[in-house]
């Protein structure tokens, strides 16, 4: 992910909850599959809740399994002896 | 969506027992509505209940030592159910259906939460948990008090951004560095990667090695691993005498030791038998030689080890550590002026205390620093092929080393001393090896030399496929690990990334949102001081930009800039500040509760002072007056500015009711709720409970006596509203009877000859049975019976001033002791 090129504003004219939504897609689009992972959370740590960060990073770091990962081609070994030097 | 507040109904809770009959207190939402109640009557006890709705707390009783057992006195000591229960009827401000909210805490502090339309109440109360919805004279003076840290978060609530502080705290709290990676065991894994790295590097010179001895030529550039192995085996298949042992097996297949067989059944013996064990022996010490750690790591580890020594001497332990950071938040603070005092022992140096114990903690920085670098390195170095090698080299009497030195750098005291140790047995490991390694080959060479050539070239090929096989299976097995690795350390890379953009994101959209909500409360903050005030006086609140601190300081004192408002400003003034911060904030960031609940915030205030903050809510900031503003609540003991509530009570914007009662028994309101209050009296009278009643005959004995004197428009002294409530009816029924004797004397009075003696009966009667004694704190002396028939005289007394208009029409006050209608 490229360094942070991210912008959100909170809108005042939004109440905190439509405000969070906004930042929910924004954390989407910086990375799908995190942010779903991250954006549950979202109301609780805003409502000031203890944050148990463990718990969190272990379910975001659950969320970065590729989907299909790419199966190993059969009958390969790891490669020629120069090519991953 | 927000809301007003239309209805309190509290029970059992803090000072009010209403047990059956909870105290009802209704509010209008287009008015300003003040609540007035004498010491100990229960209005605290509203602000409180209200309090615990919103937050699940009344934070003065939690405070208080163990010992108090604050939590036991949320609930009413009277209540036979051992129940409180308040709750709130909410109106939609857009319009709607109201709703009832009502929580429930039982003897246990359980908490119940339900909402008369089934939504979900703990949500909703949430939502209306303001900052500035339940405010009183304490808030105030912690908003002064507090170190800009506090107030400055306390302001992120009251500009409406709480909420995001808290969510930014916590995304910094996720994305913090040192934590994630001690989480995710960076370090370690990085170290492992290393170490595997080297691995497969040793495997593909290995490769390279054996190919090279068995084919006869070098691995090409390109050559996939499976390409070397259908070369190696064509290899060993065109030998004749072990092409049996080739047929129809893969390269990985074919036993070397079945191959060895061959050639010894070729030409047995025991030197033959003795090559074959050489050539693999061999191989072995070359691999435990490349396994051992290289001598530059070792340097490294000595290195490090030094230098987390050093590091380590120039600090004190944990203690010393908690000492230092403790100081440090404490000096860095604003508020703590003089950076040369210490917080411990209030001595004044020459120096900065906070630069001081700054360089201390950076001294306990440097040694985490660089154990994690020890960590990384020491990852890369293979323990437990260091273990084996120093096991097979091992002199009689020499005690092993590389266990015991893994466990220290496992549990972090490694040193020094230890890694010269290690760095010396390693290197005695190497070269007693190299020492074995070189008395086979010279073995090897001289059995080769009695050996016949052919089969001696065999069995070295045999020994070379042999190596390759391992060398392919090592480096497919290391690299495969490597891949794993890699990709989760990429995953880490890319949620670490993920972590310290969102946190970057939204505490830059925070700092904004907190800036311009700031640069729009400050003017208001300013008009409303202005106008409580009337001084030469500007206050200014100001943050850094990233940082969660509020400062507040006076732009003007009398013409003089830039001062300190806690060094200069009267607790009056002070507390002026901060209410006009806070009404400016909830003028400008209301959220979900449309409405204040404000309990004697004018304590600290002058009387001129407190009409000047009365005016400044009802015309510039409440509703009806402005139009979008919230609905205010006042609660207040003082009898001053209860002549105040009293004056705008009449208008059309205001509401203003008063409470009385006692813990004991109950807490009514006296306006629209008389007739209840006599009816709980007669209860108790019945009863034979005079005790609970004498209070109660008072509040029913001063509203008629007051309702006379509003209704018949007969005039009072102006101190009489400051009469405490011993003396207070005496002094209604003395100008109610000066006032009679007036009008008589002047031949003016309107009541009717036997009314008049009917006063006197009346008020002998309430003065011998009651006055007497509740004036002089006699309630001992108070007779049941004498009571009730005190209630009954209060009627017969009220009853003397009206008159019927017309035959079966009811009975009305005289509009005056001298006009009948």
């Amino acid at each position: 992910m490229a360094k942070n090129n991210y912008v959100f504003a909170i809108d005042d004219t939004l109440g905190t909850s439509d405000n969070l939504a906004a930042y929910a897609q924004l954390l989407e689009a910086m990375d799908a599959p995190l942010g779903a992972a991250l954006s549950p959370y979202l109301a609780s740590l805003a409502a000031g809740q203890p944050v148990d960060t463990a718990a969190i990073w272990d379910a975001l770091y659950a969320a970065t399994v590729p989907a299909n990962p790419d199966p190993a081609p059969p009958g390969d070994g790891a490669g020629g002896v120069e090519s991953a030097a | 969506m927000s809301w007003f507040l239309e209805q309190i109904e509290i029970e059992g809770f803090r000072g009010i027992n209403n047990a059956g009959a909870p105290l009802e207190l209704k509010f209008h939402t287009d008015k300003v509505n003040s609540v007035f109640a004498p010491n100990g009557v229960g209005k605290s006890s509203i602000f409180e209940a209200v309090t615990y709705v919103l937050t699940g707390a009344i934070p003065k009783l939690d405070a208080l030592p163990p010992a108090e057992r604050g939590a036991s006195y949320y609930l009413n000591r009277f209540h036979p159910a051992g129940l409180g229960t308040v709750s709130l009827m909410l109106r939609p401000a857009m319009g709607g259906a109201s709703l009832t909210v009502t929580v429930t805490r039982d003897q246990n502090g359980t908490r119940t939460v339900a909402t008369s339309d089934g939504r979900d109440g703990n949500e909703l109360l949430a939502e209306l948990n303001r900052e500035f919805v339940v405010l009183d004279a304490k808030t105030f003076q912690n908003f002064i008090d507090e170190t800009p840290l506090n107030r400055g978060r306390s302001f992120s609530g009251l500009l409406g951004l709480g909420s995001y502080s808290a969510l930014r705290q916590a995304l910094q709290a996720l994305s913090h560095t040192r934590a994630f990676n001690n989480h995710f065991e960076v370090s370690a894994k990085t170290g492992r990667k290393r170490l595997i790295d080297a691995h497969i590097t040793q495997a593909r010179n290995n490769i390279r090695a054996s190919y090279l001895a068995l084919v006869g030529e070098e691995v090409g550039a390109a050559a996939t691993n499976d390409e070397l192995r259908a070369k190696a085996h064509a290899i060993l298949h065109n030998i004749p005498l072990i092409q049996p042992k080739c047929d129809g097996k893969s390269f990985d297949d074919i036993s070397p030791d079945d191959c060895l067989a061959c050639v010894r059944d070729a030409e047995g013996g025991p030197d033959r038998e003795r090559l074959g064990k050489l050539l693999q022996m061999e191989t072995g010490w070359n691999d435990a030689i490349g396994a051992l750690p290289p001598a530059e790591l070792m340097a490294e580890l000595v290195e490090l080890a030094r230098e987390r020594d050093a590091a380590l001497e120039k600090t004190q332990g944990d203690a010393f550590l908690r000492l230092y950071r403790l100081t440090e938040e404490i000096t860095a603070q604003d508020d703590w002026h003089d950076k040369n005092a210490c917080p411990a022992c209030d001595r004044l140096g020459d120096t900065s205390v906070l630069e001081h114990v700054r360089t201390k903690v950076a001294l306990y920085d440097a040694v985490t620093n660089v154990s994690e670098r020890l960590t990384r390195a020491s990852a890369t170095v293979d323990w437990d092929r260091l273990a084996a090698g120093e096991s097979t080299t091992k002199r009689d009497g020499e005690i092993p080393l590389v266990g015991r030195v893994k466990q220290t750098v496992a549990g972090g005291t490694f040193t020094e001393a230890l890694a010269l140790e290690l760095q010396a047995r390693a290197a005695a490991v190497r070269e007693r090896a190299a020492e074995r390694l070189a008395a086979m080959r010279a073995e090897k060479e001289e059995l080769e030399k009695r050996l016949p050539p052919s089969l001696v070239a065999v069995t070295e090929r045999i020994e070379a496929a042999r190596r390759l096989q391992s060398a392919l299976k090592s480096e497919e097995t290391s690299s495969a690990e490597l891949k794993v690795l890699v990709a989760e350390l990429d995953r880490i890379e890319r949620l670490k990334s993920f972590l310290d953009n969102a946190s970057s994101a939204f505490a830059k959209a925070e700092a904004e949102a907190s800036a311009r909500r700031l640069a729009a409360v400050e003017p208001l903050c300013r008009e409303f001081f202005e106008n409580i005030i009337f001084e030469p006086v500007i206050p200014a609140i100001s943050k850094r930009a990233g940082a969660e601190d509020l400062l507040i300081s006076l732009a003007n004192f009398h013409d003089l800039q830039g001062l300190s408002a806690q060094s200069l400003l009267s607790e009056s003034y002070r507390n002026a500040f901060a209410i006009s911060v806070y009404l400016a904030a909830a003028a400008l960031y209301g959220g979900s509760a449309k409405f204040l609940l404000l309990d004697d915030v004018t304590s600290s205030l002058d009387a001129g002072h407190q009409f000047h903050l009365m005016e400044v809510i009802r015309t510039r900031f409440s509703r009806p007056d402005t139009a979008n503003g919230p609905q205010v609540i006042i609660l207040s003991h003082d009898t001053l500015l209860e002549k105040y509530f009293n004056t705008n009570g009449s208008t059309a914007g205001w509401s203003h009711q008063r409470i009385e009662g006692t813990p004991r028994t109950a807490v009514l309101p006296q306006s629209n709720a008389v007739n209840r209050v006599r009816d709980a009296t007669m209860a108790l009278l019945n009863a034979g409970n005079a005790q609970d009643a004498a209070p109660r005959i008072r509040q029913y004995l001063e509203y008629k006596l007051e309702e006379i004197i509003i209704s018949c428009r007969i005039p009072v002294p102006m101190d009489i509203a400051l009469s405490d409530d011993k003396h207070m009816a005496a002094y209604l029924l003395r100008a109610i009877d000066a006032q009679v004797k007036l009008h008589t004397s002047a031949n003016s009075l309107v009541l009717e000859p036997a009314q008049v003696q009917g006063l006197n009966l009346a008020v002998a009667t309430i003065t011998a049975n009651f006055i007497a004694h509740w004036s002089t704190g006699q309630a001992q002396a108070f007779a049941p019976g004498a009571l009730l028939g005190v209630m009954q005289a209060i009627d017969n007394y009220a009853d003397c001033f009206k008159f019927e208009p017309n035959p079966g029409a009811g009975r009305k006050y005289y509009r005056s002791l001298s006009q009948q209608q």
